[in-house]
């Protein structure tokens, strides 16, 4: 059985007490990438070199008796948004491929590496973040493991891909409208999108200055909440990173969340919801002693705010590209921007007030409950290339779907962690669980909590499996 | 929100504001994207707020 069979606990465990070394690990991910990722199709650059270098340090550090950090020797990979320092920042496209290579790595890479993880390489994405499906037109559509047949969700589909294949232990994705809760949930594995302004966004590519969030994939609770924690920290050449002290996860992680108040978020949350995910959000609620509905009033005016928004700010920056490139776009993220960029700015302008409107609506409700659940995505994981799908008797264009129930709660900057319902002869389901601001806390105490009670879980089936 | 629009002379119009030189073929699904931000908007222009509600900032002062 591969080491990689193991969470990425067990892993920094072991190369911090010497019965392990970073560099056989590291050896291990690379030839599980090259075994696994031509099913997959999540990896768009693979660095051997930097891995085992970085590899390298770390065993020489526990050698020399140094601290190799909490994540010693675990491999991770980022969505290919994150500059990695000597590799062009791809954003998923081809126009971005004509840049110079990054001059350093994103902070948050920094962070992971100051950790002791290893990188391994960058991550295929929709282009420019704009989509949930990674049906990428220049690199190819990531595969879900669990049938690769469909889609692995977006836009951090590689990111999710990766982990749930069991290629490496914890990517970086990001999140604007749902991109790391999305492909989550369709992947069968643990994703976190903290609070806004938690996580620096220093060295990734933006696409909406007022949406985007980071945060990474796992496939235990405990394994996103190390890799949070390491996260962590205020930086000051993020502009809009918030004056937060760390505020780590682990320490209280195994902490039962006892007379927790959970609230269900019915309305708009149940809107086109599939059986499935009803069911998963209600088997969630039941393994925390049960749950009241309750509604959230104003958020498909939210999800509406945020769609002009996103449009509005991901079109202007792309403007100087729609421009001069206007045929090396996916035509139709291309059209989407284009339509974003020439609204009226009555719309956008309306729309950051009514942000911060549904705050104080969402706030008010944290009065009430502790947490809050709904679905990640209204269905489980269409086929690739299918555009609609039928709920409930109406047809739905899946794409612009997907995102139904994470675009109002990233709007307002709420943490979220999507925790993973596999079970066997089904494709997975995600449940988000909300928190007030800067919960995160509890938010990872709840899954890991869940995950012990076998109530959530990624499920072991496609990391033990031998051979693509 | 009521009222025709022609909106592929809209898209042309906002286009050319913005020195975007977009072929005729392309206007339609364009316009096509901007029917549906203009059906969105249309769920949140006429939520009524007052005037203590200020933006969400995008920077910390």
């Amino acid at each position: 059985m591969t080491v990689l069979a193991v969470s990425a606990a067990e892993i920094a465990m072991a190369v911090r007490s010497g019965k392990l070394k970073a560099a056989n690990v590291a050896e291990q991910a690379l030839a599980r990438v090259a075994d696994r990722d031509p099913a997959i199709n999540a990896f768009t650059a693979v660095l051997a070199e930097r891995a085992m270098a970085d590899a390298r340090a770390v065993d020489a550090a526990v050698a020399a008796g140094r601290d190799p950090g909490p994540l010693a020797g675990v491999p991770f990979a980022v969505k290919n948004l994150f500059d990695i320092k000597g590799v062009t920042t791809l954003a998923g496209s081809t126009i971005d491929a004509d840049r110079p290579p990054a001059k350093a790595d994103a902070t948050a890479v920094k962070r992971l590496k100051a950790a002791g993880a290893v990188l391994v390489g960058a991550l295929n994405m929709d282009e420019y973040a704009y989509g949930f499906s990674t049906e990428n037109a220049h690199y190819g559509p990531t595969h879900n493991p669990h049938d690769p047949s469909r889609i692995a969700g977006g836009s951090s589909g590689g990111s999710a891909a990766a982990v749930a294949a069991g290629m490496v232990p914890i990517t970086l994705g990001s999140d604007t409208n749902g991109s790391i809760r999305v492909p989550a949930a369709l992947c069968g594995v643990f994703g976190l999108k903290p609070t806004f302004g938690r996580l620096s966004r220093r060295g990734v590519r933006p696409f909406v200055h007022s949406l985007d969030h980071i945060g990474p994939f796992a496939r235990t609770a405990r394994d996103l909440a190390l890799t949070y924690d390491a996260l962590q920290g205020r930086d000051p050449l993020d502009p809009m990173s918030a004056p937060r002290p760390v505020e780590p996860a682990m320490p209280k992680l195994d902490t039962p969340p006892t007379g927790l108040r959970v609230g269900v978020l019915c309305g708009w949350f149940e809107r086109f919801a599939s059986a499935e995910v009803v069911d998963a959000v209600w088997v969630t609620a039941k393994g925390l002693g049960g749950g009241q509905r309750v509604e959230l009033e104003g958020a498909e005016m939210a999800r509406a705010a945020a769609f002009c928004l996103s449009g509005a700010e991901g079109g202007a920056l792309h403007l100087a590209s729609l421009r001069a490139r206007y045929d090396d776009f996916d035509p139709a993220v291309r059209d989407r921007l284009l339509a974003g960029a020439l609204q009226p700015a009555a719309w956008p302008a309306k729309a950051q007030r009514v942000r911060r409107w549904f705050l104080e609506q969402a706030l008010d409700l944290f009065g009430r409950f502790d947490v809050l659940l709904a679905p990640a995505t209204p269905f489980t994981a269409p086929p690739i290339g299918q555009t609609s799908l039928t709920v409930d008797g109406v047809e739905l264009p899946i794409r612009a779907n997907l995102g139904l129930y994470t675009q109002p709660l990233s709007f307002i900057g709420l943490p979220v962690v999507a925790v993973p319902l596999v079970r066997q002869g089904r494709m997975p389901a995600g449940v988000q669980i909300i928190g007030a601001p800067w919960r995160e806390d509890l938010l990872l105490r709840v899954a890991a909590w869940l995950e012990r009670e076998g109530v959530v879980g990624a499920g072991k089936e496609l990391v033990t499996a031998e051979g693509s | 929100m009521t009222g025709n629009l022609d909106a592929e002379i809209y898209v042309a119009t906002a286009a050319g504001m913005l020195e975007l030189d977009l072929a005729p073929v392309a206007r339609e699904a364009v316009a096509a994207n901007l029917a549906n931000l203009r059906r969105m908007a249309g769920v949140f222009m006429s939520l009524d707020l007052g005037d203590d509600v200020d933006p969400a900032p995008v920077f910390w002062p």
